[in-house]
């Protein structure tokens, strides 16, 4: 409703002045009649960002900048030809000691001024060849397409081509309540099979009993079950396995030996394990690795560093660096202001 | 519909809706469901079966920084300009990221992170920033909208099918909801991590074939009125007994106490809450948790923001770095996506009476790790004054899309509301695809 209440206001006004000025009058030159406006009583607080006497930022007072061409015009400030809705030309019409009044401080602008910039709206608000602050525009990076998979998903993609995806109730009925089974990802024919819900009950037994669908499974989660370096065995028949979690199994060494034909896998977790430094001439067999695990494992910390020279591509996570411990709260205080 | 039900849901601000509040509060077990809905009235819209695309990762922790984290004095610093103060900046272990000062443990991390300097909101309120950040959607009176971890569990489920599937820890448990989905996936609220899940355990007085009688009891007391009175709200009832009871029951019970940590480790991370909070995280996701939230408050630095970085950057530096570290140690990296994330930047104008600063959506900073996210990546720049966004805008939503699309969420599902609106899971937000390694 104030709205409302100022556009009738503004109309007045307005009205008013077009008959003390006549409707006569030229159409007002950006540059030379209107810039010069803006410059004196506008460009204080709706300008280029500048610092204070302090030497902090200042930026344009509610976003808005009117020195240039392009801030004006997204600022939506002014709908050319038609004054009365223009924002712009409404503040600058208010009356002097409105809360709202632009600018806010000193006197208002003239009736000559406010009428220069209306006439300069209604005939079009055109800006001739001044362009004035160039506005940044958002860059955005469009060089080259990016795939919508990842590769981590694209080396599954690859390795289940050729395999038709199960039915859920297959894989619903692969070692019920030991195993929880799925797609490795929906429709993808290769299997995730994790025994870490029920890993206490797990033992070589049911790796083997997982037989049948070895050359299906890409990813392995052993992780604290009761599985020894005999079970290791099975996996012998898991030639798409890519991702192997042995992390606190009773696997030693001895079980190594069955990995190094896993040519497809990825990242192995060997943490928490007996594995030492001799077993690691069988990972190093596995030249496609890119994460291994091996901390708290008896391996050394130059059984790792020979590791890493042979296996330059994977990452191996040997030692967990922590930050030193936390210093006891203190009871928090406050400093003085302006202290660096 | 029965008449007593339209009776019921037309007046939300119930005694049921009070009691919903106190149980979240004052017994630990969530799952009350909301009952704003209108549930059943418009089920002729209904759900497409959810088609699940690849994923990345598995599980997701969630920091929020709630009341505006400063980027200027945390991830996008910018040296030499008049809007940087007194925060001095260090190099950290990637070219070309700088960090604060305060943070010299995440600098040798840098390594794991793609850091986004280019978030854009157009919410510069806390409370409707907040809810922009976690729903995708802007406050609306009338609907209340799902969080990422309550789409989670809608759509994809949960791994561990005896603890919740979502969890939040910290002062504030309002941020992440359930918002018109079912109750089931309303997060567990945990107010202070160092104690765990209050009230978890069955009391000691009550043995386990007492309290399966009680139960069993109570069900053929509830059936005639189940039966009479079947809409959504009497079946989110029925199931929060049934998950409490499981949850009372899980043998993985153990992840919610962090006692059980090496105190090395635990000392490590910290004491304060948020650092025990993010340690707690940890063991959520070990034991197959798959969406945990830890806020972090008092980043709301209006007055002496410096001083306060002095404070809140190390805390988050130390607790992050550790976390971080811990998870990767453990091979959980892989498909653990963490990330860091505030409801808005703080303004580069230093406000001169209060030396603090200001609420700025324009432009901040947000941190992706894990979970199939390159690391050692900047994405995104603001100007010299980390006032706007020059390249590489990246909307809330568009955050939320690419948490999404790494979790193997379709975009695109629409899911409706009570009042029978389609709802996607990161609004209209597009994900940053180039992050993914």
């Amino acid at each position: 409703m104030k709205r409302n209440k100022r556009s009738s206001l503004l109309l007045a006004v307005v009205a008013l002045m077009l008959g003390t000025v006549g409707l006569n009058a030229q159409t007002p030159d950006f540059e030379k009649d209107v810039l010069p406006i803006l410059k004196k009583r506008c460009f204080e607080c709706h300008g280029a960002p500048r610092k204070d006497k302090r030497g902090r930022m200042k930026f344009a007072k509610a976003g808005l900048r009117l020195d240039g061409k392009d801030h004006i015009i997204a600022g939506s400030v002014i709908v050319p030809r038609s004054p009365q809705t223009s924002m712009l030309v409404e503040y600058i019409s208010l009356p002097a000691g409105d809360p709202d009044i632009m600018p806010p401080k000193g006197s208002p602008l003239t009736a000559k001024e406010v009428q220069t910039i209306y006439s300069w709206v209604n005939d079009g608000a055109s800006y001739g060849s001044w362009v004035g602050a160039s506005r940044t525009q958002v860059k955005n990076t469009t060089a080259k397409k990016v795939s919508p998979v990842s590769k981590s998903i694209q080396v599954l993609k690859q390795l289940g081509a050729n395999l038709s995806p199960l039915q859920e109730s297959t894989m619903a009925g692969i070692l019920p309540g030991l195993a929880q089974v799925e797609a490795v990802y929906p429709g993808s024919g290769l299997l995730r099979v994790s025994f870490a819900r029920t890993s206490k009950v797990v033992d070589d037994d049911v790796l083997r009993k997982l037989a049948a669908f070895a050359p299906r499974i890409a990813r392995l989660n052993l992780s604290g079950t009761k599985v020894t370096d005999k079970g290791l065995l099975y996996l012998t028949k898991m030639k798409r396995l890519v991702h192997l979690d042995l992390h606190k199994t009773g696997v030693t060494d001895a079980g190594l030996a069955y990995l190094k034909g896993l040519k497809e896998l990825r990242s192995l977790n060997l943490y928490g394990t007996q594995v030492t430094d001799q077993g690691l001439p069988q990972i190093s067999m596995l030249k496609r690795l890119n994460s291994l695990y091996l901390w708290r494992s008896q391996v050394t910390a130059a059984g790792a560093k020979r590791l890493r020279q042979v296996l330059p591509a994977a990452k191996i996570s040997f030692e967990l660096v922590l930050p030193d411990p936390a210093p006891p709260e203190e009871t928090p205080r406050r400093r003085r202001r302006g202290k660096k | 519909m029965n008449i007593n039900d339209v009776k019921s849901e037309s007046d939300p601000r119930s005694r049921r809706d009070f009691l919903g509040g106190a149980a979240r509060g004052l017994l630990g077990v969530s799952l009350l469901p909301s009952l704003g809905g209108m549930g059943g009235l418009f089920s002729n819209l209904e759900e497409k079966k959810v088609v699940l695309g690849p994923a990345t990762a598995k599980n997701v922790i969630y920091l929020f920084m709630s009341g505006g984290m400063s980027h200027l004095d945390t991830f996008d610093l910018k040296p030499g300009s008049p809007s940087q103060g007194p925060t001095k900046s260090i190099a950290s272990n990637v070219d070309g990221i700088l960090l604060s000062e305060h943070m010299p443990s995440l600098a040798k991390q840098m390594d794991k992170v793609a850091v986004i300097n280019s978030m854009f909101s157009n919410q510069g309120a806390h409370v409707t920033g907040r809810y922009l950040m976690h729903t995708s959607y802007v406050a609306r009176g009338t609907i209340k909208h799902p969080s990422m971890g309550a789409w989670l569990g809608h759509m994809a489920g949960r791994t561990n099918k005896t603890l919740p599937g979502h969890v939040t820890i910290g002062p504030d448990s309002t941020l992440a909801t359930n918002g018109f989905l079912s109750s089931e996936y309303a997060p567990l609220p945990i107010g202070d991590p160092s104690t765990g899940l209050a009230n978890g355990k069955r009391h000691k007085n009550v043995d386990a074939a007492t309290l399966e009688r009680r139960l069993t009891r109570l069900q053929q007391m509830n059936e005639a009125f189940n039966r009479k009175h079947r809409s959504r709200s009497t079946q989110d009832y029925e199931k929060i007994y049934q998950e409490a009871v499981k949850l009372m029951s899980s043998k993985d019970l153990a992840a919610f106490d962090i006692s059980q940590e090496d105190e090395l480790i635990r000392n490590a991370y910290g004491s304060d809450s948020f650092a025990q909070g993010c340690l707690l995280a940890r063991r959520l996701v070990e034991h197959d948790v798959r969406y945990v939230e830890v806020v972090m408050g008092g980043w709301d630095t209006h007055n002496e923001n410096f001083d306060a970085m002095e404070t809140q950057v190390p805390k988050l530096d130390r607790a992050l770095a550790c976390l971080l570290a811990d998870l990767e140690i453990r091979g959980l990296l892989e498909e653990t996506l963490v990330v860091l994330a505030t409801e808005f930047g703080r303004s580069p104008e230093i406000n001169p009476d209060r030396n603090g600063r200001d609420h700025h959506p324009k432009a901040f900073s947000c941190l992706l790790a894990g979970g199939g996210i390159k690391g050692g990546v900047k994405w995104g720049q603001t100007d010299e004054f980390g006032a706007q966004v020059v390249e590489n805008q990246v909307h809330v939503q568009d955050l939320n899309a690419t948490i999404a699309h790494a979790l193997g969420l379709p975009l695109d599902h629409r899911v409706f509301s009570p009042s029978g609106r389609p709802f996607q899971v990161a609004d209209k937000g597009k994900p940053v695809l180039q992050l993914f390694a």
